[in-house]
């Protein structure tokens, strides 16, 4: 409820009976009882804002007092000043007192303006009068017993047809018109040369059952039309240019459609019940009703109001309760009435293609006598008060208190009440001042309907009011606890998240502070959080909103009356603050829920901002716009224009406001994170997990630590890259379980215990790449103190990529975990040999063009038995069997292994692998060597002369084996160096091959490991260096090979001594044939078997100076024979190559020669088919590849054939030879410019 | 849960850009496959009715825009969902890692009630193209399935229709288990709102 309009009295204590008024311009007419006609001129002075806020304490209160606000609200206060302070606005002056006007009442008025007629129903006639002279015109034909009337002027479309009939009437009536007062918007001046829009007007005369309607078109009379309603007329009222709304006797409403004479139910099913209890005459002249009611049926007056027509008797009312109104018809805008009964008013919209739609109904509290309409309002006179509804919502506005009862009301934007001797005038207040009344009122949807439906207000303000008004609203709506609504319109209003969240966000910190879990609940509330909670309450709700207000109100204090009510958001936040949704110790369980419903209605909103964030993120866009409020222009705040009186209420206009993103996301994330941490601990990982959030670190910290979601919290951790942080807090949550009261402060709530062991640093550790492996490192360092076995997973893990070994700095982990045991870095290094470079060498090997961006690796499964620790390479095992239901697991169970090679990492693959083999390997081995001598010192040592036997070797030893056999990357030098020298002879066999040092290594194998097979076999492996001469050189001259051999033995044992290749003393370098005999017979045996099988392989002169005199002649002749027959052999086999050499270069002298005839004419009219210039005596090419265009005559013309010219193709392989000599033969080849043929070669070579 | 009422279960279907999930729900709805690749904008679904425990379920799978993360889609569509799919491409490494961010980001669209329990499935989609265009193991998919707690897992093909309808049922077997569950919840009268009544008074007091 608000006041919409000031009730004043304009004209009181009239010795005259009122029986009719009538508004028009800036006259006001009054028809009396008597037949007098009164003419006053108003004088209504502008409405002053000062005026109306710093009312004049000196007026006197008498006739002010008469309208009270009767709901008792402090707005009685106000209505009161108000009221006073427009009283001098408005001032009546009797201009004229015509007397005799009429000779009875005068029972209706009503104009046409245009027409320049005053139509009046007087004596149960209808009279034209002048309107300007007020002297009468004529009386109207056959309006005899007339009881009610209704006029109306509209724009209607001309037609010849009514033309006719206007010229046929135009003769019997004097031009006299009537008109509504404000239906007519200034349509005079309408231009007449169209002919097409005609302002029509219409009077509708009930007289008993007939109805007649006089036209008047551009005010002249046109025609009259007659009608028979079917039952007495009662009331009528104009619906539409066309439809004419009449109200019957037997108690019903009927549409007449005027152009057609056609009848229409107007409520079809209750209009019988509604009208059911009007039983007078409508312009009944019957004397009084009830006495309490008002005087107006005894009195006889009529309706005066241009629409109204109905005047019920209220003789149908006994009970006089209900002031039996009848029926009363207001025509509304966009073709809608009223229609009344009894208490109820129905709008509907007749619009004359449609059936009658009900639009809404109200109810009024006292049965109305008469009802206006200004808009938005609706207004009804009755019993001692005035009573103003608005039409939309159907709401009560005022009420306002008279001292008599009301009869009459004029219908448009003057509104005046009329009882029987007073005339007030309803003033409609300024609307800004309505509005600030309603918002004060906290009627915020009223406020927002009066906004969209006031006709004062612009329509691009009006948008600017709703949106502030709508923004005080959800204000409003939060501090009612509608949380629900008050975000949706935080939400539309797009309002800056930081005013919503700071509204929704208090006690946030309070409840975190006072919910921690463990130790929460019964602890009492620490002094500092107590008074925390204190402040947060006693701070103004929204400080942003509020400082920014806040001077506008103080402003507003000078300029406005001092009792104006605080604005709303003052009011509401004292309002609120005593049922403030903090909680208190009374309800503290209701105030928890509702808590919680604030807060997960939140998490909705804040999800929203969220998505909104990441698509403008997505869009590249820094700013996202918002609704914010900005405080006013200065001049526009100074100004006291009762315009802007509006404005300066609110203090602030909403304009967009561009909010940077990043601290925009960050606000948003953080204080999701909190809610989530109130509403749903549990989605509080997803969020920290995402990889956008833009969570606060500190915050966030400290409120994980506080709700002891320690995993979230090394998740949020290893989001924002804070990896330190996070292996800190998981290294002091895994270490402090065993001291049993953290110091610390860390308390793990129950079910974590994957944290307290080293698994969660471990699992960390894997996921960190290795950019930060100061920190692996670092923190690998307690975990493998503790639990080896598991922390190696750190440097083993299969789920990364292969890649990322590669480029990790292997030798650097591998050091560092040599510290641990040297177990640990082999374990390491045969992972990264397994995994990362064999697959990978593969794939090189496979795809030298790797043009697939992914490629795939088979790789064995790395299946490494703890327990055991044996074969970590099968594949790669040549001489150990595969264990039967051994640990060595099938190399068929093989694993897809991704190589994240990107296009250009092909070649750093390239680089890399070998780089990284070469550590990888080199370490291996020393790591290798170093257990095979630890494991050898407790066996024996190594008997010499004996193969090896792949059983009986230990696995570490067979791995040193494998790996210095088949690995080309360590580096054989430093190992050498490492290897023991009366021992390990095979690994120095395969060092020292790595190093080329063949002879050396062939000695070892012939006199250290007796293995003459493997001897044979080494020399089949390098067949490039052709060591059959060198074996047999060893086998034939065994003294200075041993001597070779032994002399670097340091250590050389006794059984080594005996053997026959150690006889150094003996030895010199300078042998003789003599000494051969020491020769023993099984290296002589193998001498031969050496020059019979590989005999071609060397050379047999060498061979021969080898030869020991003393070797039989029959043993050698196995050897002669194969030697002599592999001579002839190659002397015949060069022979016939020879010949064939010779053949074909008989043949090519021949082609040569061939083709050295070929001429070519050049005449002077012979172009290049290239470039179709002449060839005149330019250098020319002969091209045979090109067909000839024209077939001249070979041999005609000879003529410097060869000058310059040059065949090309000369030094073309064959093929293109072949391909001259046909061509040749087919024609003449063609003559190209040695400039074209050389263009056209390189564009082809392009 | 009885069939006195109508079950309607709404599925959606994540993944990143091109992994086939409107492939998947049209081979599972309509049977069809095509092989040209066609962006989907927004949002789209279909429905297909199935008898699970002699329960007629209606199951309403919303295909999204892998494309854009959550941009043209609000928190609406998300809240209610009763079961999400995870797609990813097995021949794309990439499409895999993401299904992480995809699960975090759904949770924290549609902020379940029960975030852990909440079910999803993953797929993965592609299988028919030849073994070496493989880069996710089973193993890896299976791996991680587990420890995001248990979500079952299927190697799909929608090109093929392989493990299509398996997946689906399972899909809808665990939606309906959710469902089952909510309905418990909302067996519960709706919270009855003290403030609203008190504090709110729009008429006068006369």
């Amino acid at each position: 409820m608000h006041d919409a309009f000031a009730v004043i009295p304009v004209v009181e204590q009239l010795p005259l009976r009122v029986e009719s008024i009538l508004a028009h311009g800036d006259r006001l007419l009054v028809g009396t009882d008597t037949g007098v006609l009164l003419v006053y001129s108003v004088k209504e002075l502008p409405c002053n804002i000062a005026s109306l806020n710093l009312p004049t304490a000196t007026d006197g209160d008498g006739p002010s007092n008469t309208l009270t606000d009767s709901d008792g609200q402090p707005s009685v206060d106000t209505q009161g000043q108000y009221t006073q302070s427009l009283k001098g606005q408005v001032t009546l002056e009797l201009v004229e007192c015509k007397k005799g006007f009429a000779r009875r009442a005068v029972e209706q008025l009503e104009v046409i303006k245009e027409a320049g007629l005053l139509v009046v129903l007087s004596d149960a006639c209808v009279h034209l009068f002048d309107l300007v002279t007020y002297q009468p015109s004529t009386t109207l034909p056959n309006t005899r017993g007339a009881s009610v009337l209704s006029v109306h002027t509209g724009i209607e479309l001309n037609s010849d047809d009514s033309k006719e009939i206007s010229d046929a009437m135009g003769a019997g009536l004097d031009p006299t018109k009537t008109n509504r007062s404000d239906d007519s918007p200034g349509n005079s001046d309408l231009p007449p040369a169209t002919g097409i829009p005609t302002l029509v007007s219409k009077v509708a005369v009930g007289i008993r059952r007939r109805i007649v309607v006089f036209i008047w078109r551009d005010a002249e009379f046109a025609e009259t039309r007659e009608f028979t309603a079917p039952d007495r007329v009662k009331s009528m009222g104009w619906a539409t240019n066309d439809l004419l709304c009449v109200g019957l006797g037997r108690g019903e409403y009927q549409l007449l459609k005027v152009s057609t004479g056609t009848w229409r139910e107007l409520l079809p099913t209750d209009a019988t019940s509604m009208v059911s209890t009007s039983g007078a005459s409508v312009f009944s002249t019957a004397t009084s009703g009830m006495g309490n009611i008002g005087r107006w049926g005894s009195m006889g007056f009529n309706m005066l109001s241009s629409m109204t027509l109905g005047s019920g008797g209220s003789d149908g009312h006994p009970g006089g309760g209900g002031p039996g109104s009848d029926a009363l018809i207001v025509k509304l805008p966009n073709d809608e009435i009223l229609v009344n009964r009894d208490h109820h008013s129905i709008c509907l919209d007749v619009q004359s293609s449609r059936q009658p739609m009900r639009k809404g109904e109200i109810i009024w509290s006292v049965g109305p006598q008469a009802i206006g309409f200004a808009y938005p309002y609706v207004i009804a006179a009755g019993d001692k008060q005035v009573e103003v509804r608005s039409l939309v919502t159907q709401t009560l506005v005022q009420q306002l208190a008279i001292q008599e009862s009301a009869l009459r009301i004029t219908q448009g934007k003057l509104v005046y009440v009329a009882a029987h001797h007073t005339i007030w005038r309803l003033l409609p207040l300024p609307y800004p001042i309505q509005v600030v009344q309603l918002l004060q009122h906290h009627e915020y949807v009223e406020a927002l309907n009066f906004v969209d439906q006031s006709d004062a207000i612009l329509v691009e303000t009006k948008h600017d009011y709703s949106q502030c008004i709508k923004l005080l609203y959800a204000h409003y709506l939060f501090w009612t606890k509608d949380y629900d609504q008050s975000l949706t319109l935080f939400q539309d209003l797009n309002v800056v998240p930081m005013e919503v969240l700071h509204l929704f966000m208090q006690d946030v910190d309070t409840w975190l502070m006072e919910h921690q879990p463990g130790t929460s609940q019964s602890r009492p509330t620490s002094p500092s959080s107590e008074s925390d909670e204190k402040g947060q309450q006693s701070k103004p709700p929204s400080p942003s909103p509020s400082s920014e207000t806040s001077p506008k109100k103080d402003q507003r204090s000078e300029t406005q009356s001092p009792s104006t009510t605080p604005p709303e958001s003052r009011t509401s936040q004292e309002d609120t603050a005593s049922k403030s949704p903090s909680p208190t110790p009374s309800e503290p369980h209701l105030n928890e829920e509702l808590f919680l419903s604030r807060m997960s209605l939140l998490v909705g909103y804040l999800a929203e901002q969220r998505r909104l964030i990441s698509q403008a993120v997505s869009r590249k866009q820094t700013h996202l716009t918002f609704q914010h409020r900005q405080p006013l222009a200065p001049e526009k705040a100074a100004s006291t224009s009762l315009d802007s009186y509006l404005v300066r209420y609110l203090g602030f206009v909403l304009g967009d406001t561009p909010v940077s993103i990043p601290p925009l996301a960050q606000l948003i994330d953080t204080t999701l994170l909190k809610t989530y941490l109130i509403t749903n601990p549990r989605l509080v990982g997803p969020l920290v997990r995402v990889a956008n959030n833009a969570c606060e670190i500190e915050t966030s910290e400290k409120l994980l630590l506080q709700f002891q979601l320690y995993q979230d919290l090394v998740d949020l951790y290893f989001g924002k890259a804070l990896h330190r942080k996070a292996l800190q807090l998981l290294t002091r949550l895994a270490t402090q379980n065993n001291v049993a009261s953290s110091t610390e402060g860390l308390s793990l709530p129950a079910g974590s215990d994957r944290l307290t062991g080293p698994q969660a640093t471990i699992q960390y550790l894997q996921r960190l790449p290795f950019q930060h492996l100061d920190l692996i490192l670092e923190y690998s360092q307690w975990v493998m103190q503790r639990d080896p076995e598991l922390a190696i997973e750190v440097f083993i893990d299969e789920n990364r990529p292969p890649m990322s070994y590669l480029k990790s700095p292997v030798d650097r982990i591998a050091q560092t975990l040599q510290k641990f045991g040297n177990e640990w870095a082999i374990q390491y290094l045969e992972f990264i040999r397994t995994y990362v470079l064999l697959p990978l060498a593969n794939t090189l090997k496979s795809e030298p063009n790797t043009d697939t961006s992914h490629s795939t690796v088979d790789s064995p499964t790395y299946s490494f038995d703890r327990g055991t620790r044996s074969s970590p390479f099968p594949p790669l095992l040549m001489f150990s069997q595969p264990e039967k239901g051994g640990d060595s697991k099938p190399t068929s169970s093989r694993q897809r292994v991704t190589t994240m090679s990107s296009p250009q990492s092909g070649s750093e693959v390239e680089r890399l692998v070998p780089q990284v083999f070469r550590t990888v390997d080199h370490r291996l081995a020393s790591l290798y060597l170093e257990q095979v001598l630890e494991e050898f010192t407790d066996q024996d040592v190594e008997v010499r002369g004996s193969p090896l036997r792949p059983q009986s070797l230990s696995p570490v030893r067979r791995k040193l084996l494998d790996l210095l056999r088949d690995s080309t990357y360590y580096t054989p030098e430093l190992l050498l160096s490492r290897l023991p020298m009366g021992s390990l002879f095979q690994e120095r066999v395969y060092v020292l091959a790595r190093m080329h040092r063949h002879e050396q290594a062939l000695r070892i194998i012939v006199f250290q490991l007796g293995d003459f097979g493997q001897a044979e076999g080494y020399c089949r492996d390098h067949p490039t260096d052709n060591l059959y001469l060198a074996l047999l050189k060893i086998y034939l001259d065994q003294p200075d090979g041993v001597h070779g051999a032994v002399t670097t033995k340091t250590s050389p044992s006794e059984k080594s001594l005996d053997t026959p290749g150690t006889k150094p003393k003996t030895t010199t370098t300078t042998h003789t044939k003599e000494e051969t005999s020491t020769l023993q017979p099984q290296y002589v045996e193998q001498a031969l078997h050496l020059m019979s099988v590989y005999g071609r392989h060397m050379d047999p002169l060498e061979i021969l100076e080898l030869i020991p005199a003393a070797m039989p002649m029959e043993k050698l002749s196995t050897f002669f024979e194969q030697s002599l027959q592999t001579f002839q052999h190659q002397h015949q086999t060069q022979k016939v190559v020879r010949n064939l050499m010779v053949a074909e270069r008989l043949q090519v002298q021949s082609r040569w020669l061939q083709l050295r005839r070929q001429r070519v004419c050049i005449t002077s009219d012979r172009t290049c088919p290239i470039c179709f210039k002449r060839i005149g005596s330019t250098v020319f090419v002969c091209d045979p590849r090109r067909q000839p265009l024209t077939n001249a005559e070979s041999g005609a013309n000879i003529q410097g054939s060869d000058i310059g010219g040059f065949y090309p193709e000369m030094g073309y392989p064959s093929t293109t030879l072949g391909l001259l000599e046909m061509e040749g033969r087919s024609g003449e080849p063609t003559v190209v410019h040695f400039s074209c043929h050389q263009r056209q070669n390189s564009s082809h070579r392009r | 849960m009885s069939t006195r009422k109508k079950v309607l279960l709404k599925v959606i279907i994540l993944g990143d850009s091109g992994v086939g999930k409107t492939s998947l729900m049209n081979q599972y709805v309509n049977k069809r496959f095509s092989n040209q690749y066609k962006a989907t904008i927004g949002a789209d679904f279909l429905t297909k009715e199935l008898v699970i425990d002699d329960k007629l379920v209606t199951i309403q799978i919303w295909d999204t825009a892998g494309q854009e993360r959550f941009q043209s889609l609000g928190v609406a569509f998300y809240r209610g969902a009763d079961c999400c799919v995870l797609c990813y491409d097995v021949n794309n490494a990439r499409s895999f890692e993401t299904l992480d961010s995809w699960r975090d980001e759904f949770l924290v669209q549609a902020s379940p009630r029960d975030p852990e329990n909440f079910p999803f499935v993953v797929l993965g989609n592609k299988i028919d193209l030849e073994d070496s265009k493989r880069m996710v193991s089973q193993r890896r998919a299976m791996n991680w399935c587990q420890s995001k707690g248990n979500i079952p897992y299927f190697e799909t093909s929608a090109k093929e229709g392989i493990k299509v309808d398996a997946a689906f049922e399972t899909i809808a077997q665990n939606a309906l288990k959710k469902e089952a569950e909510n309905d418990l919840y909302s067996d519960f009268p709706e919270p009855i709102r003290i403030d609203q009544d008190t504090t709110r008074d729009p008429g006068c007091a006369c």
